[in-house]
């Protein structure tokens, strides 16, 4: 039921653009679709248990996106809707346990809103010193989180390990510094994503937002800098008191035919919080290096290490991959992604098996329209 | 290991098939010398396509293409590398130079002409001058009478471009501001097609670019100022705006050879010929 009415929210939310659209405003379809291949073997357990893998094909991503634009009038209409097989397909994955194979209870289907926004450009003053006003769900202006092209299958680390949202409502400035030196953007949210409702109105979450503010600096053509910060507060611990901070530093580059970036991530919030015992913070790095070898041919690679909880031993995961990107036509790449999650400790728990390998081979087709 | 072995084989099938389907560009290969790309704006692409032609005959060995789609697609050629030159007929965005450094890109733009736009009545009508304003109202349907306007006649016959042509987006970005235009306008596909019609209808207003005035047709100042070659280069003749051509860094090779082309006295005479206002 929630699911269909966040569909006609949508339906409704395009329709009146096309009302709208009279004003002689440019108004453009458009899409992607991510058709993937996952074959994953999981190994190196530290407790003794079957051998395990899945093997499946998957749709993780169809965003459906409309975009009406007035320069004229100055303002400019998003909405993206993203269907999916839910949890990236987890839940519909053929597994093989031990020479038992076990298929997901059936076909699980979602529709989001990932983005409705509209961008108000002409807004006196800010129009001046080249700032818009962006109203509605939009993305979180966080580390390389909302600039991450996917030119791997996998997420960018802050959105792999949870540590902001892709996502959320709000409202946000989004500035240019003069003469192309870099860019701000200074985000009000809900704080809860955009999978989550904010109404948690007993413990006061309504009324708790979140506060984001990035400034990307580019001093010279080819290296940029990017510093990000995001704090709320939670009632995660069953409080509204719990802060929950998170910073973001990028460094990249590009030359020629060469784009990479480190970025450093720390927050909060402990992930593997063990109760009566302290807490320390979540950090992380991740590495990204891409080459473009032919103008349809690139390979990347990428190598994450993240801890959760600085006070807890053993407790890092490692990602390493390695991928090649072949576009066949204008409209389509296919992605050939190797990945190792790497867990370094047992406290992953039953969820995990106590694995501390996941190999995973991914092929997935990407469809732009 | 089986199934890895599958993988590996089905991608191998995979890029072979998909091998002839593309061009094997490598970035590393050397370009040849006598090559030159350039794509974007449809308000350039007539002066880039003469330029080119008188380009390519005292050059015989370049060889020039040129193709449009708009300042945002010559621009973001240029950033993704996938064009020697980037047309445009406005300037580069902040947007646009952060994305480009971020990817390594220097965009650099060099103008090459400048796009200045008549408001031109019939002959017969004593209309001599209109501001910004009055004629924002009249192409917006606020004014639709000669007399509101203290001349003789009756209806104004509104003659506009049709919205695909470049002339439109200056008009529109520096007359209408974002107002519609009268519904009954004559949304006309050419220059010459608007100063014939202009010249055949007693009450028709139009605008076309300056190199397309003529003895036959009446030109209006704007906001005092008459259209001319040198009220657009000094800046005082409001409805213009330049050209540029976009390289990544300073021009060089081929593209400094060309575009150095178009800045010479032929290539302005060119300029002149298409319609345009030279840079100097």
């Amino acid at each position: 039921m929630k699911k269909a009415i966040s569909f006609g929210l949508a339906l409704a939310f395009v329709l009146s653009f096309f009302v709208v659209a009279s004003a002689e405003p440019v108004s453009l379809f458009y899409g992607q679709q991510w058709d993937r291949y996952d074959y994953q073997v999981f190994g190196g357990s530290y407790v003794a248990v079957p051998a395990k893998s899945n093997n499946t094909f998957t749709i993780p991503r169809t965003y459906l996106r409309y975009k009406l634009t007035d320069d004229a009038l100055g303002y400019e209409g998003n909405i993206t809707l993203d269907i999916n097989n839910v949890n990236d397909g987890e839940n519909s994955k053929i597994t093989i346990t031990g020479g038992n194979v076990t298929a997901a209870g059936g076909i699980d289907w979602a529709i989001w809103v990932k983005k409705a926004s509209v961008d108000f450009k002409k807004i006196p003053i800010l129009s001046d010193i080249d700032a818009i006003i962006r109203v509605g769900q939009q993305d979180v202006y966080f580390g390389a989180i909302d600039t991450w092209q996917y030119p791997v299958i996998e997420k960018a680390m802050e959105d792999k390990n949870s540590i902001v949202s892709s996502a959320d409502q709000g409202i946000a400035l989004l500035g240019k510094i003069p003469q192309g030196y870099g860019a701000y953007e200074l985000a009000v949210y809900n704080g809860s994503g955009y999978k989550t409702t904010d109404n948690d109105a007993t413990n006061g979450d309504i009324t708790d937002k979140a506060y984001d503010a990035s400034l990307l600096l580019t001093p010279i053509a080819g290296i940029y800098a990017r510093a990000s910060y995001l704090h709320k507060l939670t009632n995660s611990l069953g409080t509204k008191t719990a802060a929950y901070n998170a910073s973001a530093f990028v460094v990249g580059g590009a030359s020629g035919p060469i784009e990479a970036f480190v970025e450093y991530v720390t927050d909060n919030a402990a992930k593997n919080h063990v109760a009566g015992t302290k807490s320390g913070v979540a950090v992380g790095v991740s590495g990204y290096i891409g080459v473009k070898l032919a103008d349809a041919l690139s390979v990347h690679f990428r190598a994450d290490t993240y801890n959760p909880d600085t006070l807890v031993k053993l407790d890092e995961m490692n990602t390493f991959i390695v991928g090649m990107n072949l576009k066949l036509t204008s409209m389509t790449v296919l992605q050939l992604n190797y990945q190792l999650d790497k867990f370094v400790h047992t406290m992953h728990g039953a969820s995990d098996n106590n694995l501390t390998n996941n190999n995973q081979f991914l092929a997935q087709l990407v469809w732009s329209w | 290991m089986k199934n890895i072995n599958k993988l590996i084989g089905a991608a191998a099938v995979v890029m072979m098939l998909a091998a002839p389907a593309f061009a094997w560009n490598f970035p590393w290969a050397q370009k040849a010398a006598n090559k030159l790309n350039m794509t974007g704006s449809t308000t350039v692409l007539p002066i880039a396509q003469a330029e080119a032609e008188a380009f390519m005959k005292s050059n015989k060995e370049a060889d020039v293409s040129v193709s449009g789609g708009g300042s945002g697609v010559g621009i973001a050629a240029v950033i993704d590398g996938s064009t020697d030159i980037g047309n445009s007929s406005r300037p580069i965005k902040s947007k646009e130079i952060v994305t480009a450094k971020q990817k390594g890109v220097n965009p650099v733009g060099t103008i090459i002409a400048n796009d200045g736009i008549a408001v031109v009545v019939n002959k017969g009508n004593k209309l001599e001058a209109l501001s910004l304003d009055q004629l924002k109202a009249i192409y917006s349907g606020e004014i639709t009478k000669w007399s509101q306007l203290g001349v003789e006649g009756d209806t104004i016959v509104i003659v506009s471009r049709d919205t695909a042509s470049g002339t439109f987006e200056v008009f529109n970005e520096l007359v209408l501001k974002g107002a519609k235009l009268r519904t009954d306008s004559l949304m006309l596909a050419s220059n010459k097609e608007v100063a014939e019609t202009v010249m055949k209808t007693p009450g028709a207003i139009g605008y076309v670019g300056l190199g397309y005035l003529s003895s036959d047709l009446k030109a209006v100042t704007v906001n005092g100022v008459m259209p001319s070659d040198s009220t657009v280069l000094d800046g005082t003749y409001k409805l213009a705006r330049p050209l540029f051509m976009y390289t990544n860094g300073e021009p060089s090779g081929l593209a400094k050879t060309f575009i150095d082309f178009i800045l010479s006295d032929e290539g302005q005479k060119i300029v002149k010929e298409s319609g345009f206002v030279k840079i100097k």
